[in-house]
Order: structure tokens, then C-alpha cells, then sequence
């Protein structure tokens, strides 16, 4: 699979516009949960080398999560069922995390990287193929935002990462289930799941 | 497509501000009002762990639950065991004691009410309170985490409590998908965990 082709780029589209009203509604949770009138992190007070070095960090991030992205989009349109309704979902949260991996860049005054313009995914052969990458993308998305946690600042950043990783490990979750492998092998996350 | 989608997620972060800053901006205000240690935090952590395990234990032996979703409790308890094991090896090696853990059903329920937890270990009817109650705890469970980890001075403390964070998330996507297969909007509603 390399995406995006021009097949997968129409359904891409349909799928952004569809997921745009997902993330709405993920908006009003959002805010729900986090009960409003909060302010967001002022990255003011780190020294600009540390920044630096965080937007090197998530930028890194970033470039994994478009991957990822990438092959959920080539791959929903060739799964059925469950699964495929569970690809389309996760899709639009790594949209999410793209987006807020996006807004920290832009908060320490860096640069986000552009996505690359294809992605060499593999020739998956058939659906079970197609979920052990998409396994594999999330797994590794798990170990990288674990990894970034403890060299980021301030704590709200690393929170977030923190945040965005253990959605990714529910992804995994979901996906090593229907790949009939236990949804939780180990009690501490280590993205070697 | 590649300018599309660019401006997709770009203009999500910007016109979506909101959910964008979300968990930001939970965790920035979670550390502005107090400044607590680290033996501190994961004292906390430790009782919340101590939580978990009490109400799994006491929902499990209220024998409500179905042979599929009383396998998946059991076997999440244990990996909670592990939690509260390997909690309990950081605060010894900074020197710091465990707290005192929950004397019956009535310091239960009176823990589950500060976490803002509204089910009762007392008052379990059916399997559907059960697996309800299950899911609140692990959710309050990835709400302490997650404040904690923006909190925590130390990084390596802060990785390990995500990687248990990461943990809690996978048991709420276990027991719903016990309860519920193949439902993956529930085992796995929000794109961001515990903020």
C-alpha cells in the first residue's frame, strides 16, 4: 500500500469531512471534561533551547502520526465490519492528536513538519495483513510518546503526550483483539505490545 | 491532497481551539494551585490504586458478572496488583511509607465519592452496575494519572506513571469489550485520556 492514491484521496476526503463533525462532538467532551474556564500552557517560561528541542521531539511525533493517518485511510476503504468501523474511529482521534501534536509546535514557536507527500506502507495481502500494520504503526506510536515523555516540559506538555499515548494504546487494544491476541499482555506499557 | 489535508489538521488545531487545548490546558491548571512532592503524588497514586483493587474485588465477588466479563476483571486486577506493587517500590526507594489501605465498603464508597465517582460498591444490582462501576474507577483511576503526570518534578516518574496510565486506558477498552464486542466506540470513546 502507498498512500495516498487517487482512490484513497477522494475517500480521504469523505473521510475528513465525516470525521469533522466527530471531532466536534469531540470538542464539546473535551471541554466537558476538563470543566472550562482552563488556560492553556504558557510555554513562555521555558528557556528557548528547551523548546527547541521539544518541537524537534514533536515534530518526530507528528511525522509518525501523519504515517499512521496515512494508513488508516488506505486501509478503511478495504476493511468490513467491526473493524473497519473501529479503523474509521481511530482515524479520527490520530486526526485529533495530529491536531493538538500541530498546536504544541505552533505554542513553542516552531516550524510542523508537512506531511510527506506518500507513505511505502507494506503490500499488505489481505485484511488480517492490513490490521497488523495498522497494530504495528499504533505500537510504535505507543513506544515513541513514551519514550518523549520524560524529556518534555513543561508537565502540561508532557501530559498531553501522555494523554495522546494511552488513546494509542487503547488503539492497540481494540486492534490485537481482532487479531485474537490478548488486549492487555502487560500491566506497564512499554510499546513493545 | 497533501495541501488538504495540511490545512485539515491545521485548521482543526486552530478552528477546533477548544478540544486543541484541551488536555493543555487541563493539565496547566491542574499544576498551578498546589506544589506537591513526588513521595507525595505517588502516595496518591498508590491509594488509587488501592481503589481500583478493592472495588474490582468487591464487584467480581458480587458475582453479578458473566463468566466473559468476570475473566477479563480478574485478569485486569492482577495487572492492578501489579500497579499498586510497583508503586508501592517507588515510594520505598525515596524513602516514603504506603498509606494505610480502605477498612470495608463504607471507606470504599467514601473513596469513590472524592473521586467523583457515583456508583456504590454496596448498592451492585446487575451486571450493567457491575461493569458501570468498572469503567467510572478506571476512568477517575486515568483522571489522577493524568494530573499527576503533569505534576511530577521527576521524568522517569513521569514515564512510569504513563506507562500505567497507557495500562488504565487498555482496562477500560477490556471490560467494554467484554461486555460489548466489537463495540469500539465505547471501549474506546475519547482521543484524549484522562484530561
Amino acid at each position: 500500500v502507498v498512500s495516498p492514491s487517487l482512490g484513497a484521496a477522494a475517500t480521504r476526503r469523505a473521510l475528513f469531512k465525516r470525521s469533522g463533525g466527530s471531532l466536534a462532538t469531540g470538542a464539546v467532551l473535551g471541554l466537558a471534561a476538563c470543566g472550562g474556564g482552563s488556560r492553556p500552557a504558557d510555554v513562555r517560561t521555558i528557556p528557548e533551547s528547551a523548546r527547541n528541542a521539544d518541537v524537534t521531539i514533536i515534530n518526530g511525533l507528528l511525522d509518525q502520526a501523519e504515517r499512521t493517518i496515512a494508513a488508516y485511510t488506505a486501509s478503511v476503504p478495504l476493511l468490513t465490519g467491526h473493524v473497519r468501523a473501529a479503523a474509521k474511529q481511530f482515524l479520527g482521534q490520530d486526526l485529533e492528536h495530529a491536531g493538538v501534536l500541530y498546536r504544541l509546535i505552533k505554542q513553542a514557536k516552531g516550524q510542523a513538519n508537512k506531511p510527506a507527500p506518500s507513505y511505502d506502507l507494506g503490500r499488505p495481502r489481505n485484511r488480517t495483513d492490513l490490521v497488523r500494520l495498522l497494530h504495528e504503526l499504533e505500537r510504535q506510536m505507543v513506544a515513541s510518546y513514551l519514550h518523549a515523555v520524560p524529556t518534555l516540559a513543561p508537565g502540561s506538555t508532557r501530559a498531553t503526550v501522555a494523554s495522546i499515548m494511552a488513546s494509542d494504546a487503547q488503539h492497540v487494544s481494540v486492534l490485537r483483539l481482532s487479531l485474537h491476541l490478548d488486549p492487555s499482555p502487560g500491566a506497564l506499557i512499554t510499546g513493545a505490545e | 491532497v497533501k495541501a488538504t489535508r495540511r490545512e485539515w489538521i491545521g485548521g482543526s488545531a486552530l478552528a477546533c481551539a477548544g478540544l486543541a487545548s484541551a488536555p493543555v490546558a487541563a493539565a496547566s491548571a491542574a499544576t498551578a494551585p498546589e506544589n506537591k512532592s513526588d513521595p507525595q503524588l505517588l502516595s496518591e497514586l498508590y491509594g488509587t490504586e488501592q481503589l481500583l483493587i478493592d472495588v474490582y474485588g468487591r464487584v467480581i465477588a458480587s458475582g453479578l458478572l458473566s463468566s466473559r466479563v468476570r475473566s477479563a476483571a480478574q485478569r485486569v486486577l492482577g495487572q492492578e496488583g501489579v500497579h499498586r506493587q510497583e508503586l508501592e517500590r517507588q515510594l520505598r526507594a525515596l524513602g516514603a511509607g504506603t498509606p494505610p489501605r480502605l477498612a470495608g465498603p463504607d471507606a470504599i464508597d467514601k473513596a469513590l465519592r472524592a473521586a467523583k465517582v457515583s456508583g456504590s460498591v454496596e448498592d451492585l444490582h446487575s451486571e450493567h452496575d457491575g461493569v458501570r462501576l468498572l469503567l467510572e474507577v478506571e476512568m477517575a483511576a486515568q483522571h489522577a494519572y493524568f494530573m499527576a503526570i503533569s505534576q511530577l518534578h521527576t521524568g522517569a516518574l513521569a514515564q512510569f506513571a504513563a506507562q500505567i496510565l497507557a495500562s488504565e486506558a487498555q482496562h477500560q477498552t477490556v471490560i467494554s469489550e467484554a461486555r460489548r464486542p466489537g463495540n469500539s466506540a465505547q471501549a474506546a470513546p475519547y482521543s484524549f485520556i484522562g484530561g
